[in-house]
């Protein structure tokens, strides 16, 4: 017996506008929750960690303004980089630990500690965490 | 002939999309796999900017917010700096390995600095060593 040919009904193209929809909503959601902050860590070495090194700790205390600071009962500017290198150079162990007058932003904390850290120290932390 | 054999299809009112969700899949694609999606924070925090700091490692860790006014935020619950410890040496009795648990202090860039201070000795009083800042990248 022979298939009824008249019976075979085209097929319906899928209409692509529910598909775009759905994608534009997820598309949306990804843009607005999407994060792209790359986000770093500055490790604070504390007491235990900085004993094993050395026992040599300077303190360094940021000035208001945090434009300076004094190390030793020197003063210092911070845009002074040869200054702050040769510090670091004369005390190659020491543990730096810094300190901050009041009216100081934590900004202003960070910039001095990443200072001393491209200028070459090894171990620098914040009084904070320190003995 | 082949040419009899072809049929013709029938122009849609769809075609006309198709490279606008090429377009649209490829963005789709984009925001999927180089962004994060992170559960906003309890309360808004500009990161500090630093220079040099290794990539965030956040396994095995705790985060401290602190507002840009001092007030401390551990897993979204505000807390006085007079609670900071005890809730701080809970969450060391909750976790497997306590000598490699970590505190992440996300604080504003505005903050006192003191205030931060302040939170560490707090921190170290509650017997905890690893301690990280966490900030932004910034270019040197």
């Amino acid at each position: 017996m022979l298939p009824d040919l008249s019976r075979v009904q085209r097929r319906q193209a899928i209409s692509l506008t529910p598909l775009i929809d759905v994608v534009f909503i997820l598309l949306l959601f990804f843009m607005l929750s999407s994060s792209f902050i790359k986000l770093k860590q500055i490790n604070l070495p504390a007491a235990t960690q900085a004993a094993e090194s050395s026992d040599d700790v300077l303190l360094i205390t940021l000035h208001a303004g945090g434009t300076a600071f004094s190390a030793a009962g020197q003063r210092y500017d911070l845009s002074d980089r040869s200054a702050l290198t040769d510090l670091i150079m004369r005390n190659p162990h020491t543990i730096f630990a810094l300190d901050v007058e009041p009216q100081v932003s934590t900004q202003s904390m960070l910039t001095l500690l990443d200072n001393f850290k491209r200028a070459g120290a090894l171990n620098v932390s914040l009084t904070g965490v320190m003995p | 002939m082949l040419t009899t054999d072809v049929v013709k299809r029938r122009p849609q009112n769809d075609d006309n999309m198709i490279p606008l969700i090429n377009v649209v899949f490829l963005m789709l694609i984009f925001f999927m796999i180089a962004g994060q999606v992170q559960p906003s924070d309890a309360v808004p925090i500009e990161l500090p900017g630093s220079v040099i700091a290794p990539n965030l490692d956040d396994s095995g860790s705790v985060e401290l917010l602190v507002s840009a006014t001092g007030t401390l935020f551990i897993d979204g619950r505000q807390l006085s700096i007079n609670e900071l410890s005890q809730s701080l040496s809970s969450k060391v009795d909750q976790t497997k390995d306590a000598n490699s648990f970590r505190v992440h202090i996300k604080a504003d860039a505005s903050l006192e600095a003191q205030t931060l201070q302040e939170i560490l000795r707090n921190i170290k009083a509650a017997g905890l060593t690893h301690v990280s800042l966490i900030t932004r990248k910034q270019e040197g």
